[in-house]
């Protein structure tokens, strides 16, 4: 080798005092020399520590014993070493490079891809069986307690009422899903009348006074708690929880900041959000329902279509379609059709709004009754009710002059 | 002494300018001591380069489901360190993975304790977050060791040299007095009046609060043999809190009027009645108000922070100012959700070149004299894992 020429800073690790130094290698060994070519030391590469190159920073050289050499020209230094053989680390190749670092960026998108699509999906549906029953009680109540902090407050139906529900409600479960336990909770909405009801892991079913007024407790609620007793019986809501705590957690990892991944509220919103196939199959499963509790199966699409003259807009779960992963309520309604083997539109609820219906008859045999009932109503513009700031409370008048109470039955 | 608006007259303005910081920002007042030597932070990287170092560091974290994330971090700080100049000198950073890989772990536990906790019986819970509470200054000042002892300039670290009593002395009142508010809070939660006393005396509490952790955290640091200090001023964070509060009040109240006042007119909205136009309105009100408020609050807090700081003969200064940093963070937002995600290297760079070339140094006598080295103790990454992990960091 030739003598000492790449120029450095020595620092000695003890004093901020720097010293302009030349490098050079010879036999396997990092020859430091001063400007003049006076030898100052002379360290085997085995004890060096380098750091990694990067475009714009200086190199340090890590001399061992406290001494560090400060090299701005980092090319310089990488050619110095590659000449005794010392390579640069997999990961320093991979990130000097755009055509690597791409590679990287194709390969991290595609596994973000298959992770959301088909990795996160599985693995909740797994970790929701395999999870004990004590567990998904503990997160729905969780989750309750999260909503009842935030969107739900006490009902305000009257416990008559409530109890002539949860009776008519028991009968059909009895018969339409027999051994699967469950509890229905009644709550008001604090988003104006909202009408929904939702499944919590454990077995929860919340049900707001909306929905209840709405369908006037009628074959169309029957259809609601069949849907939802399928969520539960298929454990949907622990599955969500668990997809929307992985998403969280995914979302840290990229983002790096893992304190996300302690915030519950997004795991507590993907609960309310069912994806596609689990909304379908809990569709299927409420058809069945209705038939094997001797109901009409109409009922659900009637109930699809009380939704979509809703409007969708000022319901508790349905966040607007950009954001959401809903299936549509017509790609809903087309296939309970199918299922219900039921046609025709939606009637125009604002002929008649289910509240001032008078309650359908209960019980055996009335199912044919209801579906020519279906097929009998004029084909309104029923579905486009879809007037956003929604029409639900037109009962907020109608106050039932019973105390709110907190129900769990 | 920041009272004393001696402004350089040896030097000439653009030797100290930082390039890309605006004109018209006025220098922090310096002491009056003779400058021998003096230099604003440079920073050198470039968004691309960071590009490629976090799409590998993502794809590494991704496949090791996480466990690679010490290194990550170990990699992105010694290039945002070795990138960072003063006086044409590179910062160096030489954190252990394997230590914060421990210390993340130890976090892990503690958090899981602390969600657990209210699953527990009371006297239980309350007993797994007092010791939690308890060990909360010892994290901080774990902390910042590792921080600083991980860190050095010109072949000398930076140290935290702090007993563990000056730790609980520093950190543990105000532990003690959020805990106590929390729990008087919950009780006093049905009566109305008694919790607005409660939230008062809260809101009161965090200005100083902060002030102290400050003092601590820069009152502690050394380099070399240099102590720095910190000349507490707490009346200016309380001044900052207050203003921050008045501003977010101020958009909260114009913005939430902008969202409701078209559907009012419209004659669409309920009394009582929130709809999801309205709710996603006042969400953007909200993000709107921390958009704006966050960097006035950060520029303003470093303009108290840095000016107070000194060790020995250096004095820093910081030029940064709240309307160029919101412009920088605005920019970041827009084109991060632009680019779903991809322009979020480059944003990290250009808050940090923005942020790092607004400070500056200033010697009366030269660095090579004053810092002679002490040993740098083998600071363990406990503390330092633990508060990524529980996001306590309090600003720089």
């Amino acid at each position: 080798m030739t003598a000492p020429a790449l120029p450095a800073l020595l620092f000695d690790g003890r004093t901020a005092a720097a010293r302009p130094v030349l490098l050079g290698l010879e036999a396997g060994r990092l020859r430091v020399a001063t400007p003049e070519g006076a030898p100052l030391r002379d360290v085997a590469l085995a004890q060096l520590a380098v750091s990694e190159p990067f475009e714009h920073a200086p190199r340090q050289v890590a001399l061992g014993d406290g001494a560090v050499l400060e090299v701005a020209d980092g090319a310089a230094l990488s050619a110095l070493l590659a000449g005794a053989g010392r390579r640069e680390g997999l990961v320093d190749q991979l990130q000097q490079r755009w055509p690597a670092a791409l590679a990287a960026l194709a390969v991290t998108a595609g596994l973000l891809v298959a992770g959301y699509l088909w990795v996160l999906p599985a693995l909740a549906r797994q970790v929701a069986r395999a999870m004990p029953a004590s567990l998904e009680r503990r997160l729905g109540d969780g989750v309750l307690e999260l909503l009842d902090g935030q969107l739900l407050e006490p009902t305000e139906l009257a416990p008559e009422e409530i109890e002539q529900v949860t009776a008519r409600l028991a009968e059909a479960a009895a018969q339409g899903a027999p051994g699967q336990p469950y509890r229905l909770v009644f709550r008001g909405s604090r988003l104006g009348g909202a009408m929904n009801a939702f499944a919590l892991p454990g077995g929860a079913v919340v049900v707001l006074d909306g929905l209840v007024r709405r369908t006037g407790g009628d074959d169309r609620l029957t259809a609601v708690i069949g849907h939802e007793l399928a969520h539960l019986s298929r454990h949907h809501s622990a599955e969500a929880l668990v997809h929307g705590a992985g998403l969280t957690g995914l979302a840290g990892l990229l983002w790096g900041d893992f304190s996300s991944a302690a915030a519950n509220l997004p795991a507590a919103l993907a609960v309310l959000g069912h994806s596609r196939d689990a909304e379908r199959e809990a569709d299927e499963e409420a058809v069945r329902f209705l038939r094997a509790a001797g109901r009409p199966p109409g009922a659900l699409v009637e109930l699809l279509c009380l939704f979509s003259e809703e409007g969708r807009s000022d319901g508790l779960i349905h966040l607007p379609d950009l954001f959401s992963s809903h299936p549509s309520l017509d790609e809903r309604l087309a296939h309970a059709r199918t299922a219900a083997g039921v046609e025709g539109a939606c009637r125009d609820e604002r002929d008649g709004p289910g509240a001032q219906e008078p309650p359908r008859p209960q019980g055996d045999g009335e199912g044919d009754e209801d579906g020519e009932q279906l097929e009998a109503s004029p084909d309104g513009d029923g579905e486009d009710g879809n007037v956003p700031g929604g029409e639900g409370d037109e009962d907020e008048d109608e106050e039932i002059d019973a105390p709110p109470r907190d129900t769990t039955i | 002494m920041t009272e004393e608006p001696i402004l350089p007259t040896r030097l000439a303005p653009e030797a100290t300018t930082p390039p890309g910081a605006p004109p018209g920002v006025p220098w922090q007042p310096w002491t009056p001591l003779p400058t021998v030597w003096e230099a604003p932070l440079r920073f050198t990287g470039t968004g691309g380069e960071y590009f490629r170092v976090w799409v590998v560091n993502t794809l590494l974290t991704l496949l090791t489901l996480g466990l690679y994330s010490p290194w990550a971090k170990v990699r992105k700080t010694r290039w945002f360190w070795r990138n960072t100049r003063l006086d044409g000198v590179a910062f160096q950073y030489h954190g252990q993975p394997l230590a914060i890989l421990r210390g993340r772990l130890l976090a892990l536990v503690l958090l899981a304790l602390y969600s657990l906790s209210g699953h527990l019986a009371r006297a239980t819970s309350l007993a797994i977050l007092g010791a939690l509470g308890a060990l909360a200054p010892w994290l901080f000042m774990k902390a910042q060791r590792f921080k600083l002892a991980n860190t050095s300039w010109r072949g000398l670290r930076f140290s935290f040299d702090s007993s563990a009593g000056e730790a609980y002395a520093a950190v543990l009142p105000g532990v003690v007095l959020w805990l106590g508010l929390a729990a008087a809070g919950g009780v006093a939660v049905s009566h109305p009046a008694l919790f607005a006393l409660v939230s008062l005396a809260f809101a009161l509490s965090v200005p100083g609060l902060h002030a102290r952790l400050k003092r601590y955290q820069h009152g502690h640091a050394r380099y070399g043999s240099i102590a720095f200090e910190f000349e507490p001023n707490g009346g200016a964070f309380y001044v900052l809190y207050l203003k921050a509060a008045a501003a977010m009040v101020a958009i909260g109240v114009a913005g939430s009027a902008a969202v409701i006042a078209p559907l009012a007119l419209r004659g669409t909205l309920r009394s009582g009645e929130l709809t999801w136009p309205i709710l996603l309105g006042l969400y953007g009100v909200i993000f709107l108000g921390y958009l704006v408020v966050g960097p006035y609050f950060a520029a303003e807090a470093q303009q108290i922070v840095w000016p107070a700081t000194h060790g020995g003969p250096i004095r820093f200064a910081t030029r940064i100012a709240a309307w160029p940093l919101l412009k920088v963070v605005a920019r970041n937002v827009l084109l991060t959700v632009l680019t779903l995600g991809l322009y979020w290297p480059f944003a990290a760079v250009a808050l940090a070149r923005y942020r790092i070339e607004c400070a500056s140094l200033r010697s009366s006598a030269p660095l090579e004299a004053v810092a002679a080295g002490v040993p740098a103790d083998a600071a363990a990454a406990l503390g330092d894992g633990a508060v990524d992990l529980f996001g306590l960091d309090i600003g720089l």
